[in-house]
């Protein structure tokens, strides 16, 4: 692939105007070994180890916005920051107006999260108990409660699991038992920490449909999402921030990130005869690796953007190449992580993109 | 309020579906009680003498000694217990995103094992009832619940310690087992202080358990009014408050302290 440089936007184009999450130069360092013993003794490996660095966005009101990064990247340790479980060693955090770092309570009644782990459920009691519990947690008493868990395990499919322990459900009905939990209050904001990551195909699109239809469209929530998916960040997310070890590297829009990823690549399927005709037209080098399979070769070719397409078509039909696949390459964490790796992280270059 | 009872109720209907292990449990205790009324017979022309002041049978001197045991294990052990299972289980983290201060979510947690205490320390006293040849104070019983009551609060708050430890370095250092090891060789679980070694005996009244086992026996076995061991509870009343406050600080940093550095999470 073609090598891009690093996606630039200003946070100051992209930052909504209505911030109901707001985040200013926070920084979080964890010590990697946590021996007592070996710190003390200032033995190697027991100095803080920085998981945040310098972290800055804002995430609007009833926007989706995605937290995108690979694996240890800093993403569940944002995500716990801004629920309050952690303090940040610097940095400002604002929830819906309100100082998170002075008055965490406040925030607490402000936002709900579904965590990554269902074992966070109470296993041995029913999903209708579980929702029940928050919504205690949150104030909710009487029949106003009831109604509340009753309706929200409605909404994620859960209705009619009556008495049945959460230990015995599949992990889908576990994370939608989660989903029903942080709905019960129906909270302005919602922090989901990879929603899908053991779901199956099927469920996690199930999902996605639901926190993009319901979630946002009908109950107007505010949704922070972490994903190691680009497809899920494509399809749920208005914006988005790209995190690698510890920093936010790009903040926005999806179809801008993707672009500057390498988003308009495009495979193409022609017939093998009209090969060297085909790369002519795509502008491919000779060295671009092509696949040949039944009389016809795929090539791979990256377009200015995906609004191309209709004129490179019909250019190659001109040219009498019979084509029989034209379609977008989905783009994966790794190309945008890679397009990014092409310029070095410094202030003003990339680091809030 | 109701948030600690929501809490409660929660963490009951998980712990009453153990069904086999609840009732096996109790039946251990029912099984348990046969060698100490052995052996407690068999020492009873030994002891009679040393207990006379608080029972004048060691069988029921042991049964008293044995549920004030169950609840000081509570007491210094729940609280650690939990945290710990929590925090792996990511449980701790999410009830802490919610608007629950945290003196109601440990009494909440809590609640389920005390009222279990409660339960095996009735069916322990019932069987002690029917075996003894001595008489067990029925209508004291409430008096009595009073005094372990205000024992659990002094030993909460090593349990409250031992959860901060938790929190802190995620290890209670083993706070717990050494407490309780301590406070049942001195204090007066299965002797009275009287028959400990010289250098030992005086450590015996800095264990908050030994006015404890005082008051309870003096009030049940003995059939005295509370107000009649008022010095006791009294001083057991300063080791509550003490432990109370000195726990719930320790606690409160230690949730702090966890916030900062991390160890309140699944790292």
């Amino acid at each position: 692939m073609a090598r891009l440089a690093a996606p630039r936007t200003d946070p100051r184009m992209t930052a909504p105007a209505d911030a109901v999450i707001s985040l200013h130069g926070v920084t979080k360092s964890f010590r990697a070994d946590r021996s007592l013993l070996r710190r003390v003794r200032g033995a190697p490996g027991t100095a803080p180890r920085a998981v945040l660095d310098d972290v800055s966005m804002t995430v609007g009101r009833g926007e989706i916005f995605g937290l995108v990064g690979a694996n240890g990247a800093g993403k569940t340790t944002l995500l716990k920051i801004i629920s309050t479980v952690l303090l940040p060693d610097h940095g400002a955090v604002t929830i819906d107006g309100i100082d998170a770092l002075a008055h965490p309570a406040q925030v607490r009644r402000t936002l709900a999260v579904v965590p990554a782990d269902e074992r966070a459920l109470f296993w041995r009691i029913s999903a209708t108990e579980n929702v029940r519990l928050f919504a205690s947690m949150y104030g909710l008493t009487g029949d106003a409660r009831d109604e509340a868990v009753a309706g929200a395990l409605e909404l994620v499919g859960l209705g009619g699991t009556g008495r049945q322990q959460v230990g015995s459900f599949s992990t889908g009905m576990r994370q939608r038992t989660l989903i029903a939990r942080a709905l019960v209050t129906r909270p302005p904001i919602l922090i989901l920490d990879e929603p899908t990551r053991s779901l199956d195909p099927l469920t996690a699109r199930d999902l996605r449909t639901f926190i993009r239809d319901v979630l946002c469209t009908q109950l107007g929530a505010t949704v922070l999402l972490a994903t190691h998916s680009t497809e899920e960040a494509m399809q749920l997310c208005d914006r988005a921030a790209l995190l690698v070890r510890g920093r936010v590297v790009a903040t926005d829009t999806l179809a801008r990130l993707h672009a500057a990823a390498g988003g308009a690549r495009v495979r193409v399927r022609v017939d093998a005869q009209h090969e060297a005709r085909a790369r002519a037209l795509l502008h491919l080098p000779v060295d671009v690796i092509s696949a040949s399979h039944d009389g016809l070769v795929l090539l791979t070719a990256t377009l200015p953007d995906l609004t191309h397409a209709p004129v490179v078509v019909e250019a190659l039909v001109r040219a009498g190449v019979r084509v029989a696949e034209f379609a977008p390459v989905p783009v994966t964490l790794a190309d945008m992580l890679d397009a990014v790796s092409t310029v070095p992280l410094h202030d003003g270059v990339a680091r809030h993109a | 309020m109701h948030r600690m009872l929501a809490l409660a109720r929660a963490y009951t209907l998980g712990m009453i579906t153990y069904r086999t292990r609840t009732l096996v449990s109790l039946l251990s205790v029912l099984v348990a009680v046969v060698p100490v009324y052995f052996v407690a017979g068999a020492l009873q022309p030994l002891a009679a003498t040393a207990i006379a002041s608080e029972s004048t049978e060691y069988f029921t001197y042991l049964i008293v000694g044995s549920v004030a045991s169950f609840v000081i294990a509570e007491s210094v052990s729940a609280i650690p217990s939990l945290i710990n299972s929590y925090i792996a289980s990511g449980t701790l983290e999410q009830l802490l995103t919610t608007p629950i201060r945290w003196p109601a979510l440990i009494v909440g947690l809590s609640a389920y094992g005390y009222g279990w205490v409660a339960l095996r320390a009735i069916v322990l006293l019932l069987t002690a009832w029917v075996w003894a040849t001595s008489t067990i104070a029925w209508p004291r019983l409430l008096e009595f619940g009073v005094i372990m009551t205000i024992l659990a609060v002094a030993y909460a708050g090593i349990g409250l310690l031992a959860g901060a430890l938790v929190l802190a370095v995620r290890s209670s250092l083993y706070l717990p087992q050494v407490v309780v090891t301590i406070s049942s060789l001195l204090g007066t679980v299965y002797f009275p202080a009287t028959v400990l070694p010289p250098a030992f005996a005086p450590f015996a009244s800095y264990v908050p358990l030994t006015p404890a086992l005082r008051a309870a026996r003096q009030v049940l076995l003995r059939d005295q009014p509370l107000a009649q061991v008022l010095p006791d509870v009294v001083q057991l009343l300063l080791w509550a408050v003490a432990g109370a406050l000195v726990g719930g600080a320790a606690f409160h940093l230690a949730l702090r302290h966890a916030r900062r550095n991390g160890t309140l999470t699944q790292y």
